[in-house]
């Protein structure tokens, strides 16, 4: 029996209409974005320690607002030319206060940030000069696991050397520069194929003995490709720690001291 | 000449004279350095070695995520330097090792960097003994979750809706089916049989052999010409436009710990006297009821870490400060304190 008065148009209208929901289907309203957002940034991964965006929040308001808020700066302050005092006074007055923000802050912002965007950069260059794939598609560097997925040949690997090398090739790899890398006998036999990757393929297709010389290469513990795309996907990583490491260590600490000391070297100028 | 490997050849070639090994501490003959005598050699075996071992020692930071990258920062460039520069500081004007400056300086270092992690990992710790599905995002358990009223609604007879065992196998199934929806393998039925068995033996041993077990699946997925790039990541499906997708090994503590929590729940109620309809009802509405309850301790566990830390860094300066006076307003007074003493053409 079906019951004519029940009020379908409302539910229709309610569906349609975007505002009214709460974003927990999927539609982009601004407190869905929030949640979402929210979301985020307070979960906790696995292992319960924090990520770099809850831990920078964290260190920008608990570490240095602390160091702010328990300075122990003198409150008045002392004009160098007996008039009402200016901005540069306050700077030089304040001195705890402008240690925490000269020192700490960019501090702060390189340890949890510098590392990744160093490595990011250093990452594209060196894919770009040497042609291997250290870089996943999103743009971030490739982990140990990826690389190890992308340079070893698994036996159970249905689409062949056709399918490994077009993985290698979508995600930017040049492949005769690659493949050269495997051994001495190799690289000679690959001088005359082509730069471009579907042609390299092409090429590669027709020439069943080389390609089984390849597979066998990669399969085996000799795969000096690997060997070359482990050792490239750390050099990134180790240009940005030792970046950091002078950047934290030295360069910003010895500024900040030699700031202090010219600030205040006309203090008994009168 | 055709020489067909005999067995001593084999020996021989493995290292053996006489059958007496020698060197056996070299396991592949083809590997083992050529020019080891001549200082060329040497160089280049032991930069072999150094390269190795830096691949090595960043492949253990990069696992351990950005804990382990941020704690070597701390220490190499913040903890070290500092208390050098803080026991240096002024030493030109003073003539001597600021003790006050380098404990300040130790003191501030030493508890704030570390502490940010171990006190979150106490408090998640914590939380998660009390309620284990709380570790898991929240697009995967919604999706493990929807997953979850699939299974119940397609269950027969009631004993299996009380039984977490056979819950869980049912769940596993279809889990599975919904990982490898659009995967074409010969012999499916037996990945399935592989996939529940190592995922429901919640251990160690049948975590690795999982992970091992995707990512020949993915091996050996005919559907595509061009193979994954992450043989390790599981898709689950859409959830709300956005595909879910997990790390086998994330896939596989996720199973464990929803296991733990949910389905414990739900095969404890007491479900003898009534109908099979009714009983799905019921179970599909603690299934939804603890999405919204998991998600909202997962968030709380986020903010509690938060303040949890915010509260010791805020209590922090007590522990470290050393006096009235900053190191910053000691050096200071010595560089005023400096041009007094030396005199000279600014005194008037």
């Amino acid at each position: 029996m079906k019951i004519n008065n029940a009020a379908p148009v409302i539910n229709n209208l309610n569906k349609n209409n975007q505002s009214l929901s709460f974003g927990s289907k999927g539609e982009n309203t601004i407190i869905s974005k929030g949640k979402n957002y929210i979301d985020d940034l307070f979960s906790l991964p696995a292992n319960g320690s924090m990520g770099r965006k809850l831990f920078l929040l964290t260190a920008v308001v608990f570490l240095l607002g602390g160091r702010l808020a328990r300075s122990r700066d003198k409150k008045e302050i002392k004009s160098q030319n007996d008039q009402s005092p200016t901005i540069m006074d306050y700077i030089r007055n304040k001195n705890e206060i402008r240690e925490t923000l000269v020192r700490d802050v960019p501090t702060i912002f390189a340890a949890v940030l510098a590392v990744p965007f160093i490595g990011k950069k250093v990452s594209e260059f060196i894919q770009k000069q040497s042609g291997f794939v250290i870089l996943k598609n999103s743009g971030e560097s490739a982990d140990y696991s990826t690389i190890d997925n992308l340079y070893k040949y698994d036996e159970n690997l249905q689409s062949g050397l056709t399918g490994f090398s077009k993985r290698l090739a979508n995600l930017g790899g040049n492949l005769k520069k690659i493949y050269s890398n495997l051994n001495e006998n190799i690289k000679n036999k690959l001088a005359n194929f082509s730069d471009n990757n579907e042609k390299f393929i092409q090429e590669l297709t027709s020439n069943k003995e080389l390609e089984k010389e390849i597979v066998g290469t990669l399969k085996s513990g000799k795969n000096n490709a690997l060997r070359k795309a482990s050792f490239l996907a750390t050099v990134p990583t180790l240009i940005g720690f030792g970046t950091t490491f002078g950047l934290i260590g030295m360069l910003i600490p010895k500024f900040n001291i030699h700031l202090t000391r010219l600030l205040h070297k006309d203090d008994n100028k009168k | 000449m055709n020489v067909i490997p005999t067995a001593q050849t084999k020996r021989r070639e493995m290292g053996y004279r006489n059958n007496i090994a020698v060197n056996s501490s070299i396991r592949n003959y083809n590997e083992m350095p050529k020019d080891n005598v001549s200082f060329s050699g040497a160089i280049s075996t032991g930069t072999n070695y150094l390269k190795n071992g830096l691949t090595e020692a960043l492949k253990w930071i990069k696992s351990k995520g950005f804990i382990a990258e941020f704690l070597i920062i701390d220490t190499f460039s913040m903890i070290i330097p500092r208390i050098c520069v803080g026991l240096d500081r002024d030493r030109d004007k003073t003539g001597k090792t600021n003790y006050k400056a380098g404990i300040e300086e130790a003191g501030r270092e030493v508890i704030s960097g570390p502490s940010m992690f171990f006190i979150p990992m106490a408090v998640a710790w914590g939380i998660r003994k009390l309620a284990p599905a709380s570790k898991i995002l929240s697009k995967p358990l919604e999706t493990m979750s929807s997953i979850m009223n699939e299974t119940i609604n397609n269950v027969k007879n009631i004993g299996s809706l009380t039984n977490k065992t056979d819950l869980d196998k049912a769940y596993a199934e279809n889990l599975f089916d919904r990982v490898t929806k659009n995967f074409v393998l010969d012999e499916k039925s037996s990945f399935k049989e592989r996939f529940v068995n190592l995922i429901t033996n919640q251990t160690k041993e049948s975590s690795e052999k999982f992970n091992e077990l995707i990512a020949e699946m993915h091996n050996k997925n005919k559907a595509t010409d061009i193979p994954v790039v992450e043989l390790h990541n599981v898709s689950l499906g859409k959830q709300n436009g956005k595909e879910v997708i997990l790390n086998s090994s994330e896939l596989f503590s996720n199973f464990g710990d929803y296991s733990k929590d949910i389905t414990s729940k739900l095969t404890k109620q007491n479900y003898a006297s009534k109908a099979l309809d009714a009983c799905k009802n019921e179970m599909t509405k603690i299934v939804e009821k603890s999405v919204k309850s998991r998600n909202a301790i997962r968030i709380a566990t986020g903010i509690t870490a938060f303040l949890a830390i915010g509260n010791f860094l805020l209590q922090l300066p007590k522990l470290y400060q050393q006096g009235k006076l900053s190191p910053a307003e000691e050096s200071a007074l010595r560089a005023k304190s400096q041009k007094t003493k030396t005199g000279g053409a600014n005194e008037n």
